[in-house]
């Protein structure tokens, strides 16, 4: 009975390990991808900005 | 010429410095770092959120950011009542107008996480609830100042409602929640994050999440308090 209880929990811990963010290492592609979003909005903001402070100028 | 890896960020710095305030690069940094960070730091292992716990530096500034901007909003307010100035008008629509985007974002990525953690879209948590109330005040101050057309009772009008919204909405979100039990953390029966697993991990990330996102928000609406400036000098002249 306690070899089949030993069994039931070592296969809960087994499968308990499922790949998550940190292992399959492919989480850096969405870091890439989140990154690369950011980065145009950040450019679009700053061409703004600077569009409105030339006009502000003038 | 070699340049030392500190020089090369103190010109990188000046460079963007020479197009843009010192605080709008700290908020691009800030959300650059919470981006990066958020996705790839080690997170706590907690039961049921698991992964998800990373939605914190994401969905929850949503809700500061949109709380520092309706506190810029009613400070304008006040500023229209006390000066009699049609300018703080102005800005505080601009900053309320970013905090309710801010808000509409919170709203739809909470929806999100509670569908995947507590089991739908919408649950009748009293915050949530709360927090619809709230955005439908606010939705109520827009549809009153469409109705006046004097800009100068408008400006009077509006900031009197801003300025009772404000108050009654931080009751509406922080206060009400809390007499009552709660999914959310910190709430009835429910601990804050601070208490057991907002540990210095977390924090690492979603405090400059926070200032990064609040300082874009206050961006967006700099943005739009000169453009609506330059549209009322051109309908002035």
């Amino acid at each position: 009975m306690a070899n089949i209880l030993n069994l039931i929990l070592l296969q809960a811990i087994h499968s308990s390990e499922l790949p998550d963010a940190e292992s399959s290492g492919k989480i850096y592609v969405v870091v890439a991808v989140m990154s690369i979003l950011f980065l145009g909005i950040t450019v679009f903001l700053i061409r703004l900005d600077r569009k409105l402070a030339k006009i502000e100028k003038s | 010429m070699v340049y030392e890896k500190s020089q090369f960020w103190i010109l990188l710095f000046s460079y963007f410095r020479s197009m843009i305030s010192w605080w709008k690069i700290l908020g691009i940094v800030c959300v650059f770092y919470a981006i990066i960070g958020g996705l790839t730091m080690p997170v706590p292992d907690l039961p049921i959120l698991e992964q998800s716990i990373r939605n914190l530096y994401y969905h929850v500034p949503m809700w500061f950011g949109m709380i520092l901007l309706l506190l810029a909003s009613m400070i304008n307010a006040i500023q229209v009542l006390n000066k009699k100035d049609l300018t703080y008008d102005i800005k505080s629509e601009a900053y309320a107008t970013t905090a309710m985007t801010f808000g509409v974002i919170g709203l739809l990525t909470g929806m999100i996480w509670a569908k995947n953690t507590w089991g739908a879209y919408w649950t009748n948590d009293p915050k949530l609830n709360s927090a619809a109330i709230g955005m439908l005040m606010y939705a109520a101050y827009f549809v009153l100042r469409s109705s006046i057309d004097d800009e100068e009772k408008k400006a009077r009008v509006s900031a009197v409602y801003n300025i009772f919204s404000f108050p009654v909405f931080i009751v509406l979100v922080f206060v009400l929640p809390r007499l009552t039990d709660s999914l959310h953390p910190g709430n009835g029966g429910n601990p804050g994050f601070n208490s057991y697993d907002l540990d210095s991990r977390l924090r690492m990330v979603f405090y400059p999440a926070v200032i990064g996102w609040s300082l874009i928000g206050f961006w967006m609406s700099d943005l739009s308090i000169r453009t609506l400036f330059i549209e009322h000098k051109k309908n002035n002249n």
